[in-house]
């Protein structure tokens, strides 16, 4: 089965064909971020089609050495989501979404053929390695989308202390996946 | 090297920044390419969170996405500046204050700039295209603002460099103006005089370059050095007074 990287390839070129194929494999993982981070659907619908997209109109500048296909299309969509979090929600909104916030991580419940089982584990493992201000840092700022003083407020320690825990923190996490880039 | 600034690259791979410190932490990537490559994994790190999140897009999206991309238009790959070689040096410039000529330049400016955007959201719009929006804002901020004054010089190997600045935001905005493309392994850096010592205030990739921060420097500067970047302007091409 072709993988993201190799349809990439082919969309680089103008390929609907394999665009139509990227979508049914990462489209899960799309969607389910931009719920994530947005919480109300029909936003995380709207920042989804944006995202896949984005993936579409950008594909020529994907650059394999820098990325690889899965890494790029997380992180447009997690950018995507991100900005809308931020310049959508007026500043009530924004508040109880800090307060609603949980440095906790839980896992979706879906199909994990989907989404790679031993990829899965291999992160549940490996976010278990880290200290509780490292993930519950990491979390806040990936999954609910604060910036590092909203995590700094929300979790009530100093910006210093949040800005070391989110690098050293994905540091580890990094060494642990053993992400190469 | 500010560890104050690098330290934020966690941040800035969760996307936990604001516009002003990502440009701050991208203009510190753009100077060190160790930190640019623990960039590229913290966010391949980031991404992989991405995993505990996945659920079955509505049954719509799929039909709505294939019609979008059958109608959106592809951008082409990067390119890369056609280079013309190094002009011999000429140390020469010639200082206009702005109260003729602002509404010119800052005219001028504010098209050069937004053709500079434009070119720069090209290329930088695979990953972190907001960080040019924001970098944009900023630029567009300073050219805007009540106080600024622009200031055009002739630059030694050609072309002019205008400077618009702002007391009130601490910043200025620098576009080169028909300066030749630069030879393979060449580029522009911008510097600060502080104190009567050139401090480098970062590569200047694009024809705009903004300077955020001026604290007491008393002139900006243009330069063409090796790519990496100089520790000290060798080759000055232009040097406009900030007070």
């Amino acid at each position: 089965m072709a993988t993201p990287d190799d349809l990439m390839r082919l969309i680089a070129k103008g390929d609907e064909g394999a665009f139509e194929s990227l979508y049914d494999l990462v489209s899960p993982r799309v969607y389910g971020l931009a719920r994530r981070v947005l919480r109300d659907p029909a936003q995380a619908e709207e920042v989804a089609q944006e995202a896949l997209v984005d993936v579409w109109r950008l594909a020529a500048r994907f650059d394999p050495k820098r990325a690889s296909a899965i890494s790029w299309i997380m992180t447009l969509t997690h950018r995507r989501a991100v900005d809308r979090v931020r310049s959508s929600q007026s500043r009530t909104e924004r508040e109880t979404r800090v307060a609603a916030a949980q440095g906790e991580i839980p896992f979706d419940d879906v199909t994990e053929e989907t989404l790679g089982r031993l990829e899965r584990q291999q992160l549940r493992r490996c976010l278990r390695t880290l200290s509780d201000l490292q993930r519950e840092s990491i979390a806040l700022a990936f999954y609910g989308g604060l910036t590092y003083p909203q995590v700094a407020a929300t979790l009530d320690v100093a910006l210093g202390t949040v800005k070391t825990r989110m690098r050293d923190g994905l540091i580890r996490l990094r060494d642990c996946l053993e992400v190469k880039r | 090297m500010s560890d104050d600034v690098h330290i934020l690259v966690g941040a800035y791979a969760l996307d936990a920044l604001d516009d002003l410190d990502r440009v701050r932490v991208e203009r510190h990537l753009g100077r060190c390419p160790s930190c640019t490559r623990e960039a590229a994994e913290l966010t391949a790190t980031a991404a992989r969170l991405a995993d505990a999140s996945a659920a079955v897009p509505p049954e719509r999206l799929r039909g709505e996405v294939l019609r979008a991309v059958s109608r959106t238009r592809q951008l082409p790959p990067r390119t890369r500046e056609m280079p013309v070689g190094d002009a011999p040096v000429v140390r020469r410039w010639r200082t206009r204050t702005a109260a003729a000529v602002a509404a010119g330049i800052l005219a001028f400016g504010t098209a050069a700039a937004t053709y500079a955007i434009q070119e720069q959201r090209v290329r930088d719009a695979q990953v972190q295209a907001d960080a040019v929006q924001a970098r944009a804002d900023r630029i567009a901020a300073v050219l805007a603002a009540p106080d600024a004054v622009a200031t055009t010089s002739p630059a030694a190997d050609g072309g002019e460099m205008v400077v618009v600045r702002s007391a009130a935001l601490n910043a200025a905005v620098v576009t080169r103006v028909g300066m030749p493309a630069l030879a393979p392994g060449r580029a522009y850096q911008l510097w600060l005089d502080v104190g009567g010592r050139m401090v480098s205030a970062g590569l200047m990739p694009e024809v705009t370059g903004l300077v955020d921060g001026l604290g007491t420097a008393t002139r900006v500067a243009l330069s063409t050095e090796p790519t990496a970047g100089s520790e000290a302007p060798t080759h000055p091409v232009g040097i406009v007074d900030l007070i």
